[in-house]
């Protein structure tokens, strides 16, 4: 489209010149370079005609201002308007539409036709303009088998992204993030890079894909490849400047209860007492603890929230010119959060270069550069949401603010002064470049070098003034930096061979990757003003202040390749491997070598099905092979000793203690994993459908195995390679073109993916605990033999006793109240307790997906996308603390509709009295279906005529957008969104410990409007 | 031609090059922690390793919050919550898996593995000199030996070892007899006795003196009937060591300046400070401090003072605050209505006032609480971050240790010069004791040290071992909340072996599978 118009505006240029007829020649060649022989050149209009030589030349005569059209099978035909030069060279993109996708690939690409193994791709169309920081919020249900789960609304934060479930206990969970060639690690900030800038995401997912990464890729990889100015028309550059502006407010608000029926549940429960027969009883002797006619409300969320607000800008020029190609951006994005006090603003600049030195020699560049400064939340939601109180002021009557909690009278922090005057920042900035030189040896063989760097600078202000109400002893500051370098140095040799019905490619290459980090902290207290803040420690009590530095360090070196072999384009057979080296392990553990194989059969091909007007594709594929995973910890094989400190005489001193307990013998995780593949199209790809199974086995599973206690050691576990677990699932994409004419195009796109994941074995454990909710409720969380990954556990509940004859038969007499909770006693010893837990539910879905359709009608568009999750199911851990909780914190809503003697007592939901051990065990009270569908994304967008407005001078293309992001919401979940979880990025148990919600910074709706302009 | 060459022998030597330095490329470099083979090569090292050992015991599973508290202060005869909290101890629910004193067995194992490693890498160390060898050992050996008597104390047969075992054997070990341990501890103070130095002062004040292995020794010797032996430690502490007892009792446990608050009477103690980051500063106050939930007696009711109406809570806050005060803490340890009330002290004991405080500023209170172990002062010592000391050992006690183990020893005779040394200062005018029976003595010593001693970790134990436990549970009054008389078994006088501990180690019940009863 973009490109019509650039040849309309070219045409309007030229419209002045005067009409003869020239002897024209030139070169056509496709998007490599190579020449193209056969192409049909026509001067548009007229009869007359020419085709390309072998070479790629033709020849034609046409008078200026004329215009050539260039056609040929499989590329895009190309208009270009001729003026008064006589060479026109002419480069031809491949028609993806017609032909075949490329797709990207560790160490190199691929046609989609020729891959396979299982690869998602999401191309640039599906991510631009989505009013987000980072790519992986865009990238939710765009890709089977990719299961992405926000984890809060805060800007900057990133997603949870699972690829084919969790594999990993210890180890590392998350993907391995691939940016143009560089392997920028699991813990990639995505904050870094300018979503409008990537092109196409591809993810790997089988085996044959990702054991090109060896020890790193067993959660699956993310290739990002940003885009560059190949396949542009020669000649001008681009000029693009895309601006959005984004409006949000909080989605599903959660409800919290007011001043009064605060006062009203705590008095009740405060006058519970066990009672003359010992079975519950509400003494109205004992005194009110809050006098219930004179209370105050303050709805702390109305404080702390504001509309959130977006603005993103930004500015690029392609351009393609013989010997060189080029894409520079710039973007600006700031975001004001939806809680006051949250924002985040960037800057980002990107420079992608390709330059052709010679036939044989080509070189280029990516780099990128961002600075961007966090503005950390200032308050915790889930506290506003669970602990300040609602019958707490915000400012007192002399106009200070409030400082204490009404019930304990301990020093509280008051939300809204932190929000005006606490400072917590962060700025990131980071460098990210890689650049190669490519070399052809001879007409098959070639060589590439790549050296690329990653540097990461990260500098977190804090400072907490002596104004804020609960400083007594002044003001307090502390800064962190953190500085850390990646460098990777990768040799790749490619070999090529097309005979006649035989294609070849072998890859081999070496690799060698170095990353470290340096950091320190410095921190000082009681500064008796606020006047420098975090900027001058030392004007904090030189008595307080503390320092400390670290160093990190870990290299890799590896070897790799893969064979792919094909015949006649039917039968396609992949053997990749990599022999990796790793720092972290002991020394005679550090190599592993990591082997798959693959094979598909392109069944369209055979002959009896080549001439279908039905089928148009039709592959088998499968493929089978180990991958790796190291998220090991450095250093975790040596024994240490930690520093610590204690007090003499109120002085500080620095002491040491044993520290880890080092591991012994330890080596990778490895997943054997196979996967069988069905592509078909029809009708022209009209219908397309491709659906994959997998079944994934990790083993020796890298645990954290508890030392018993007299083992005296400071951390109480040490690592070791034991158990396993393994993932099932299936994954199905279908994209639709359900309507197409001339004026209007309707397509669907559909994506369902399920994952099944089941521990099989533990070490000898039963089980392993994972998290705990209540705060004398034991774990809640576990891993268990023969259950998914991870299984919620509790007492089952059983209602309210409703009789005295009920807690009798429990044996329960003066431990279990009238109206209180009843649970199941599994062993029957009248105690409530970890034995008697069972397997309450998992967090993870049966199944999950997107629903695109694009309805095209002329220049207006418009996109629709749905996204949902079926089956997992919440902790809501507030309602766990709700019933019980700590007298000095706030309880949920759902109290309102308590057990109450003589008025509501058929109610199951336990009655207000004292905070018990008893009452507040883990059950499945509080456990919620989490399923939801929601509307996601909703783009309207309408490309304007330039020349029908008459804007074709200026403009080669403009277009306007809104777009709305979570417009709706079907969910039966009670506190607020149910996407929730509290992973924790990286390993550690953390890592697979999800689907606990105790209301977190809350997501937006946004309403997006967008202009984008071509020159 | 010839840059095809040249690239093929780049390639070639390139890869040579990476080759041949791999192995060395992928070695660790440890850069920012101690190795133990590098460590204790001089005097300072060997004192960074035992301040490390000091910082354990400020866990809030042992000295820190109520850890030790929990089976040391609570469930006996003085003092109970205010409220429905914590009720596993204090209605003796104690079973496998609840309130069995895991994390209390974690941390005091942590001490033993570090004191243990340390040990070993001092004894003999050539790069240390003679007196940082002795100091060192002495205070490494005193620490060792009170995580022995803590276990020992609280369950009987535990794991032992004294030497370095690698891990797989020391997670393994099973219980080792009582009376094995205790003997090898008695000999590890005396020798930590002969090591260790007279006193400290300066910054050194906190750390373990001759006379804080003397006293822990004649607790082994007490605990163990050794009578004899006992009254030898007691005696060599009153005669020979610089402490004294304070003229005055509440002097004893005033520690509202953060920067003085040690006194002659203190042999050892915890040492904390508000302000610093992890367990340095303790929240082991706020159970002796009162909520203003609970505030004064009849809160929300109106009152008139000095002309200003409002409810009695609000004024009373605001006469609070005028001195900088509040009462901001959990209410968790307030002292039983039996022992808060004054008629049930002898008359004239001066030490009620020091102890108790049921009024305050002129408002009745709801709860009684213990005036010894609050803190208002909302400057120096707030909410969980408070700066009191724990007095771990004074020189009282052992002078009823001592009295105790004479009156045993030989009858009440020259038993009576100790016990009323301290009763000098308790009453005015004097009460001293006479004329008793060594079964009175014995008897009256039993309330003797609930008044003088009260919330200070020494109850229950006394009660295990003059074997009343069960007894004074069941009779003396609980609150309407507790009923801990009706729960409370013989076996409640040893905890079970952690719950967690035997799934981790079974090897735990084989000695005794009924694991101390609970089974």
């Amino acid at each position: 489209m973009n490109l019509k118009r650039i040849l309309l505006l070219l045409l309007f240029f030229s419209m002045v010149s005067l009409q003869a007829q020239q002897d024209l020649t030139g070169t056509i060649t496709d998007e490599s370079g190579q020449p193209l022989p056969g192409v049909n050149v026509l001067v548009k209009g007229t009869a007359t005609g020419a085709v390309a030589d072998f070479d790629g030349n033709y020849a034609i005569k046409a008078p200026e201002g004329a215009i050539l059209e260039f056609s040929y099978l499989g590329f895009v035909t190309k208009s270009v308007p001729v003026g008064t030069a006589t060479t026109i060279n002419v480069v031809l993109q491949e028609d993806v539409s017609q032909l075949d996708e490329v797709v990207v690939i560790g160490y190199g690409t691929s046609t989609k036709k020729d891959l396979v193994s299982s690869v998602a791709s999401v191309k640039s169309d599906v991510l631009e303009n989505q009013p987000v920081a980072r790519v992986d919020q865009a990238l939710q249900g765009r890709a089977t088998g990719v299961e992405v789960t926000s984890n809060n609304g805060t800007p900057g934060t990133g997603a949870t992204i699972r690829i084919r479930g969790n594999s990993s206990i210890n180890g590392n969970n998350d993907p391995l993030y691939v940016i143009d060639g560089f392997i920028a690690g699991t813990g990639f900030n995505l904050n870094t890079i300018n979503v409008n800038d990537i092109a196409s995401i591809e993810i790997l997912k089988d085996a044959t894909a990702l054991s090109i990464y060896g020890t790193r890729g067993a959660s699956g990889v993310i290739l990002i490849t940003t885009k560059n100015g190949k396949g542009m028309a020669p000649g001008k550059p681009v000029i693009a400047v895309n601006h959005y502006y984004s409006l949000q407010e909080t989605a599903n608000r959660i409800n919290i209860l007011d001043g009064q029926d605060f006062i009203d549940y705590k008095n009740e429960s405060y006058q519970f007492v066990p009672g003359p027969d010992g079975f519950g009883f509400t003494d109205t002797s004992l005194p009110l603890v809050f006098d219930p006619e004179n209370t105050t409300t303050t709805d702390w969320l109305d404080v702390v929230e504001q509309p959130g607000a977006i603005s993103n800008t930004d500015v690029s020029i392609t351009g393609n010119s013989e010997n060189a190609n080029y894409f520079i951006s710039g973007n600006y994005f700031n975001q004001k959060g939806l809680l006051r006090g949250s924002g985040l603003e960037r800057v980002n600049f990107r420079t992608n270069l390709d330059i052709r030195v010679s036939d044989r020699f080509k070189t280029g560049i990516r780099a990128n550069m961002t600075h961007y400064k966090i503005e950390n939340n200032k308050v915790n939601y889930g506290n506003i949401v669970s602990s300040v109180l609602p019958i707490r002021p915000v400012y007192l009557e002399d106009g200070s603010f409030s400082f204490e909690n009404p019930i304990s009278a301990g020093l509280e922090r008051n939300p809204e002064a932190d929000i005006q005057h606490r400072v917590d920042h962060d700025l990131v900035t980071q460098l990210i470049t890689n650049a190669y030189v490519d070399y052809k040896i001879t007409k098959n063989l070639s060589f590439k070098s790549t050296f690329g760097a990653q540097l990461n600078y990260v500098k977190q202000n804090n400072y907490l003034p002596g104004i804020l109400p609960e400083r007594v002893t002044g003001g307090y500051g502390r800064i962190n930096t953190n500085f850390t370098k990646s460098i990777l140095n990768e040799n790749t040799l490619n070999y090529d061979l097309d005979l006649d019905d035989h294609s070849l490619k072998v890859l081999g290459g070496f690799t060698w990757q170095k990353d470290n980090n340096e950091s320190t902290f410095a921190e000082a207290d009681n500064f008796p003003n606020d006047v420098v803040s975090f900027n001058n420690l030392a004007l904090g009590d030189s008595e307080t202040a503390t320092v400390g530095s670290g160093y990190g360090q870990r290299t890799l070196t590896s070897f790799l390749g893969r064979i792919n072999y094909g015949y006649k384009s039917k039968y396609l057979l992949t053997l990749v491997g990599r022999y990796d080296g790793s720092s972290v392990f002991e020394t005679g553990n550090k190599y592993a070598f990591f082997p798959s194989i693959g094979a598909a059969w392109n069944v369209d091909e055979e002959a009896f099905m080549v001439d279908s007007d039905v089928i148009n594709r039709f592959k088998i594929r499968g493929s089978y092979g180990i991958v790796g995973e190291q998220g090991v910890a450095a250093y975790n094989s040596i024994a240490t000793y930690a520093n610590t400190a204690t007090v003499f005489n109120g002085s500080l001193v620095n002491g040491v203690l044993v520290g880890q307990v080092p591991s012994s013998g330890l080596t990778w995780e490895t997943t054997k994993q196979l996967d069988l593949g069905l592509e078909l199209g029809f009708l022209n790809n009209r219908i397309s459908f491709e659906a994959d199974y997998y079944k994934k086995t990790t083993e020796d599973l890298l645990l954290a195995v508890a030392l018993s206690g007299q083992v005296g050691a400071n951390s109480t576990t040490q690592l070791q390679n034991l158990g396993s677990v393994q993932n099932k699932g299936f994954e199905l994409g279908l994209n639709t073109i359900n309507v197409q004419n001339d004026n209007f195009t309707w397509e669907s796109n559909l994506s369902i993916s399920s994952n099944n994941s089941e521990i099989l074995e533990l070490d000898d454990q039963e089980f392993i605990s994972l998290q705990s909710t209540g705060n004398q409720g034991g774990n809640s969380a576990r891993l268990i033999v023969g259950e998914a990954l991870p299984t919620f556990v509790g007492a089952r509940y059983l209602g309210t006793y409703k009789t005295a004859e009920e807690i009798i038969s429990d044996g329960r007499e003066g431990r279990s109240f009238i109206g209180g909770p009843r649970y199941e006693d599994v062993n029957g010893d009248t105690n409530i307790n970890d034995e008697d837990f069972q397997v309450l539910g998992s967090p993870i879905p049966d199944f999950y997906g997107g629903f695109r359709n694009t309805f095209t009608y002329k220049n207006l568009s418009l996109d629709v996308f749905f996204h949902g999750s079926y089956g997992a199911e919440i902790w809501n851990v507030r309602t766990q603390t709700a019933y019980y909780g700590r007298g000095e914190q706030n309880v949920d809503p759902i109290v309102l509709q308590r057990w109450i003697a003589g008025v509501n007592e058929t109610s199951d939901i336990p009655r207000a009295g004292p905070s018990n051990s008893l009452f507040n065990v883990n059950s499945d009270l509080n456990i919620e279906d989490g399923s939801y569908l929601r509307l996601k994304t909703m783009t309207l967008n309408y490309d304007i005529p330039m020349e029908a407005k008459g804007l074709g001078n200026v403009f080669s293309a403009m277009n306007v957008y809104v777009t709305g992001t979570n417009l709706l919401l079907f969910s039966d979940f009670t506190l607020g969104d149910p996407e929730v979880n509290n992973f924790t990025a990286g390993s550690g148990l953390g890592s697979v410990s999800q689907g606990f919600a105790s209301g977190q910074y809350p997501y937006a709706k946004t309403i997006t409007v967008g202009v984008k302009v071509e020159f | 031609m010839k840059t095809k060459l040249t690239s093929k022998f780049l390639i070639l030597l390139l890869s040579f090059l990476v080759l041949s330095s791999c192995d060395k490329f992928l070695e660790e470099d440890l850069r920012d922690e101690i190795t133990p083979d590098a460590f204790f090569t001089n005097d300072k090292e060997a004192e960074l390793a035992v301040n490390g050992v000091y910082r354990l015991y400020h866990n809030n599973n042992l000295y820190g919050q109520r850890g030790l508290d929990n089976y040391y202060t609570s469930g006996a005869d003085i003092q109970a919550a205010s409220r429905n909290v914590n009720n596993a101890i204090h209605n003796y629910l104690i079973q496998e898996g609840t309130a069995d004193g895991n994390g209390t067995w974690i941390q005091l194992y942590r001490v033993i593995n570090n004191t243990t490693e340390f040990i070993s890498n001092i004894e003999g160390n050539e790069n240390l000199s003679e007196d940082a060898i002795n100091q060192r050992l002495g205070e490494l050996l005193f620490l060792r030996a009170l995580a022995y008597y803590h276990l020992t104390n609280l369950w009987g047969d535990v794991p032992f070892y004294t030497e370095q075992l690698p891990v797989p054997e020391r997670s393994v070990l099973g219980r080792s007899p009582k009376a094995e341990i205790r003997s090898a501890m008695k000999a590890d103070l005396a020798r930590a006795f002969d090591l260790l130095p007279a006193s400290y002062s300066g910054s050194n004040l906190g750390r373990a003196s001759k006379w804080a292995a003397a006293t822990l020794k004649a607790k082994y010797h007490l605990f163990d009937e050794e009578w004899a032996l006992a009254k030898a430690e007691c005696d060599i502490v009153i005669d020979q060591s610089p402490h004294r007892l304070l003229d005055n009792y509440a002097d004893v446990f005033d520690q509202s300046d953060p920067s003085n608050q040690y006194n002659d009477e203190h042999i050892f103690v915890i040492d904390f400070e508000a302000d610093l980051v992890g367990e340095l500063s303790t929240t082991r106050t706020d159970d002796y401090n009162p909520r203003i939930r609970d505030e004064p007696a009849g809160r929300n009711n109106d009152t008139i003072v000095d002309g200003v109406s409002g409810s009695k809570v609000s004024i009373f806050q605001g006469l609070l605050r005028d001195r900088n005060e509040d009462m901001t803490g959990f209410g968790w340890s307030v002292p039983l209505p039996e022992f808060a009330l004054r008629e049930n002290w002898q008359e004239g004991d001066l030490r009620y006032d020091a102890t108790i405080v049921s009024e305050y500023l002129g408002w009745k209170l709801s709860f009684p609480y213990f005036r010894k172990n609050w803190n208002l002062d909302q400057e120096n010592s707030l909410r969980s971050n408070h700066p009191e000391n724990y007095i771990v050992f004074r020189l009282a006690d052992v002078y009823l240790m001592a009295a105790e183990a004479e009156n045993e020893l030989n009858g009440p005779g020259s038993a009576y010069a100790y016990v009323n040394r301290v009763r000098e200062r308790a009453f005015e005018p004097d009460q001293p004791w006479a004329g008793m029976s060594q079964d009175q003595f014995r008897e009256a010593m039993f309330d003797e040290r609930r008044f003088e001693l009260s919330a200070e970790g020494h109850r229950r134990m006394d009660l295990i071992r003059w074997g009343i436990l069960l007894e004074r549970v069941q009779s003396v009054q609980h609150r309407a909340w507790n009923n801990p008389g009706t729960n409370i078994q013989p076996y409640h006088v040893l905890l079970p072996i952690p719950q967690n501990q035997l799934e981790l180690n079974p090897n735990l019940l084989e000695s005794d599978p009924s694991n101390n009863g609970y089974r």
